[in-house]
Parts: structure tokens; sequence; C-alpha cells
């Protein structure tokens, strides 16, 4: 049941710039600040699009989990026009469009730990004392440089052995905050020229040592560092659900497969969106920079229901990369538990739609009649959610691009949805 | 037959072919430059340090069965054989360590890459955050309130 491909490309059309409000981004990657339109006004949609048919909405509107084929969403595809020009754009009201990605409700406020108890003396509240010449790892046992061509006779004075790291390690009483400022004090000592995993290894390299890693180790990598976190999570969910966890080496015996129970998804789910700067907390949105870069829509910011931005800038593309393996239907069973609406697409509808963007100058209030239809049929059902929040625009710019899909997955906005309650 | 291969600071070394060919770079090198062989092969990535080593680990592991690409991701999985001279030869510094991989990833010895990344990952296991940040001297860039959400999302893994 693969997804549509969603495109926002609408060569046709043009946008007020009263549709936008902005926000000032700074864009991780070329350290240019970047327009973000925001909707405020519109009434956003929730909107996921996929190759639907009747049996299959009913399996989920029964909440049933489709536990065989997770994830066959072939692919996203954004193609946003209106370029955020330059650095300019910092001010530029009109070059700018926005897509939100919304995780918004009371979704994980549901998520139930049961009878987790977090042991945070387990990893922070460790102190290493042991230096890095504590491990003999730092201290360069002459490496043979008596580099003689003579092979293979080649004398290496043997370095130390290399202590387990238990017994590097001691309690501390000292509070997190502390030892966190403690720990950037001393950074400022370290030689900058050293190596750093993974930063000094290619990726692939990188990645084959991440590969080596158990679950417990990845989960310790995930808070070393963003870096690491990277890599941790990428190992982490290359196969989260079926994964080849019997096959993994701890301590050099063979680990028992992991059976993940439903809310413990829901938590690797939520990680996984937030290892791909995806909204992960209620209320949270992922602002889209529509910006047109060689081919490559820009950058998206997280910020929280305030407005406030709370994650760094990410690049659109890696979001949709998600899309070729994430286990979006277990995801989207969990959403069901959300206020949710699908809205079922009617010939009558496709009308409408197809009416209200044949013209070159249709104008933002017959969008807007039109999103309203919309959300008043998607009320009368309720269905998969999906987490994706798209304006009108956004909406009717895909209705374009993909006349004949039938299936159009919803998720109201809260302040829509009192409204029409 | 003798092949001579030269390091990115010039040091030179001769060995065998055979040897030589458990490089990927350096067999592909061989075939294309058939004609040339009296020439030594720069291998500019690879320092004499660890040129050395990786030609001292081919000569021990001269007639092991080659890692097939389709092989080389499923066997990462498995458990990998050791000898006492393997121990041996992975006791060296961390720096030593990951000139060895670099190398060994610059050359396509496929073979020392996964022993190397497969050493260079014990040395991680089981550490805690602040461990590894110790061990490679790596800053925290996440705030304490990142730190302290992914600590309570990943509390489920100690269920």
């Amino acid at each position: 049941m693969p997804l549509d491909t969603i495109s926002t490309h609408s060569p046709n059309r043009s946008r007020s710039s009263s549709d936008s409000s902005f926000i000032l981004i700074d864009d991780e990657d070329s350290d240019s600040l970047h327009s973000i339109a925001s909707q405020e006004e519109d009434p956003a949609i929730f909107l996921g699009i996929r190759d639907s048919d009747p049996e299959e909405d009913s399996m989920h509107d029964n909440g049933s989990d489709s536990s065989g084929d997770d994830t066959n969403e072939d692919e996203l595809v954004s193609d946003l026009e209106d370029n955020a020009d330059d650095e300019d754009d910092e001010d530029d009201e009109d070059d700018a469009d926005t897509y939100s990605l919304n995780a918004s409700d009371h979704d994980f406020d549901r998520l139930s730990l049961g009878s987790i108890s977090h042991d945070d003396s387990d990893q922070d509240d460790i102190l290493s004392i042991a230096s890095s010449a504590d491990f003999g790892l730092d201290s360069d046992p002459t490496p043979a440089e008596s580099t003689s061509p003579a092979l293979p006779s080649i004398p290496l004075t043997p370095p130390p052995p290399i202590p387990s790291s238990s017994s590097s390690s001691f309690p501390s009483s000292e509070t997190t905050s502390q030892r966190r400022r403690n720990r950037k004090t001393s950074h400022e000592d370290k030689d900058p020229n050293s190596s750093s995993l993974p930063s000094c290894l290619p990726p692939t390299v990188a990645e084959h040592i991440f590969s080596f890693f158990d679950h417990y180790t990845l989960h310790s990598t995930l808070t070393v560092s963003k870096g690491w976190f990277s890599f941790a999570a990428r190992q982490l969910y290359r196969n989260p659900f079926n994964s080849d966890h019997d096959q993994l080496m701890v301590n050099d015996t063979l680990t028992t497969r992991i059976l993940l129970t439903p809310a413990q998804e829901r938590l690797l789910v939520r990680l996984l969106l937030r290892s791909i700067q995806c909204p992960s907390e209620p209320g949270e949105e992922v602002v889209l920079v529509c910006e047109e870069v060689d081919d490559v829509v820009g950058s998206c910011r997280v910020v929280d229901k305030d407005g406030i931005e709370i994650r760094t800038t990410t690049n659109y593309m890696r979001f949709l990369e998600v899309f070729d393996w994430a286990p979006w239907n277990r995801y989207m069973n969990f959403w069901e538990t959300c206020q949710v609406k699908q809205f079922v697409m009617s010939e009558g509808l496709q009308a409408v739609v197809d009416v209200a963007c044949e013209g070159e100058t249709e104008d933002d209030q017959d969008c807007s009649l039109i999103v309203q239809e919309m959300l008043r049929v998607a009320m009368q059902s309720k269905r998969v959610a999906s987490p994706f929040r798209f304006s009108y625009n956004t909406l009717l710019d895909w209705f374009i691009e993909n006349p004949r899909a039938h299936t159009v997955v919803m998720h109201l906005d809260m302040k829509f949805s009192s409204q029409t309650a | 037959m003798k092949v001579t291969l030269e390091s990115s600071d010039g040091q030179v070394f001769t060995v065998d072919k055979e040897v030589a060919e458990l490089s990927v770079i350096i067999k592909e090198m061989l075939v294309i430059e058939q004609a040339n062989q009296d020439h030594p092969i720069p291998l500019l990535n690879v320092g004499a340090v660890e040129l050395a080593k990786v030609i001292e680990y081919c000569e021990h592991h001269r007639n092991d069965p080659t890692i097939d690409d389709d092989e080389d991701y499923d066997s990462r999985k498995k458990p990998i054989e050791m000898d006492d001279w393997d121990k041996q030869f992975t006791i060296v510094n961390k720096e030593m360590m990951f000139e060895l991989i670099l190398a060994a990833n610059s050359m396509q010895v496929k073979p020392l890459l996964h022993l190397g990344c497969r050493y260079a990952a014990d040395i991680v296991k089981r550490m805690s955050p602040t461990e590894i940040r110790d061990l490679f001297q790596i800053d925290d860039d996440f705030t304490p309130e990142e730190q302290d959400k992914i600590e309570w999302e990943k509390q489920w893994t100690k269920l």
C-alpha cells in the first residue's frame, strides 16, 4: 500500500503574502538565515496520503494492528517552489511558504511506562575519573618509529592493556548540572587535533563500528553527542521491529531476541522522530522553509506549541528518507488513539477541487472554502491519522499533482476541531 | 613475485604479491598497471607506520579465505574468530588502532577493517556516555534538557 507521491509543486498558482507570517531560523547547514512562513490563520490540516482500499481502511478503523507489512510507503517527494531567496529572505515575506508537520495533541502523554523506573545513576551519575591516558589509549607506546622496510619483522612496543570500563568510574555526589559544567570546562583543555570518533572516521567506517554495538551500547551512545546520536539512531532504527538482534553479541554471548511491547514501540518511534528532527512531543511543529536549492527542498525547524524553536534545522529530504523504512502503520495505529479524522475523497469534492484549481486566478477564499468542506467531511469519519500537517495550499497543490488520489488522511487542527465540534 | 608499495611519507615496502593482494585496491592496481610492476605503488593515504602494520597483518593472513562483498554486512553480526595472534595484534593504542582502521579502509583490506572496527567497538561496549566522552575527548553538545529528555526516552530499554 504505497504512499502516493506528494508534490507541493504548484507552478500555476500564486500565493498572497497574507498566507504567511514569518519567523527566522538559522539554517544549520548554510549558516544563513531563512525566513519561515507560518500560517497562523489558516485552518491547518494534518494530511497523510496513501493509496487505500476500504478494506484496509476498515482494518485501521477497527484498531487492528497491521502487523504484516508495516511499511510499504514508497516515496514522498516534496518539490516546493517559491524560493526563499538567499539570505535576504530574512525579511522577505513573499518568497517563502510554510508547510507544517505536527505531532500535536495528547498523544505521547498517553504512553504508559508501566513499571519503568528511571535509574539515573547508571549513566550520568557515574563520574569517570579515567582520563584517556588511564585507559592506556592515549599514551603512545612508541608506535613503530622503527618503520624499516624490512618486513615482516616490525618492532612494536606493546601498549598497556585496556582496562575494563568498570574500573574507571565511581559514583559521584555531584549533581548532574555540576558535572555538565565541569565537563565543558575540561574540554577546553583537550587537544584540538585529537581524533574523535566518529568524526575522525569516514561515515562508512563509523557505521561499521556502530554495527558491532549491542543495544545497551547503542543506547548509551545516543547521549554521547549529537554526532554519536545520529550513528546510534541509524543503527537502532535500521530494522527496529523485525530486528536481527538475536544475532547481536553482548559480551561474546548471543543475546535473546528482543520483542518490543506496543508502548516500547511507540517510544521507539518517538525517538526515531527525534532522530530526524521531527516533532515528537505534543504541540511540536516542524516548519519547513520553502526553499529550492538544487532541486532539494531546504530546511526545517521544530518549534514547540508556543512557537519557540527547540530543535536544529535539518534537511527536509532527510526527513523523507524515513519513509523508506519507518514502521508507519504501527505508528499510525498509535495515532489512531488521538483525535483523528480521515477524509475519503469523493468524486464530487474532487470536482470542486478541480474547478477551484483549474484557473490561474483562483483566490485563497475559494481554497479556504474547499478546505472547510473537506474538514466537514473529514469530521464524519474516524480513521487513521498522520502526524504530518500541511496547509491547505499544500493540500491543493497535491491535488493538482495527484488528481486521481482516492484517500486522504487528515488530522484536524485542535482549534478548528473545537470550533466545529 | 614481489610488489613494491610506497607509503605516503615515502617509505618503500617490498612484499609478496599474494600478500599485497589482500588489499582490494592494490589488487586492482596490479591488474591495471600490470606492465608497470617495477614501480612502487603509491599509497597516498597510508603512512609508513600504518602500512607496516597492515603488511604485518596481511603476511599473517595471507592464506585466509577472502570476504565477499555480499557477506560483508551479515558477517558483522557474527562472532569473529580471533586467534591469539589477532588479539596480540590489536593491542595497540587508540590512535594507532584508528589509523589502522583508516589504512585498512583506504587499502580495502576487509578482514583488517573488520577486525579493527570490531576492536574499536569492543572498546566502547558497555561504557557509559561519560566514559565514552572521556575516552574519545568528545564534547557534549547536548543541552542538559536534551540529555534529560533522551535519558527519559530510553528508559524502556532498561526493562
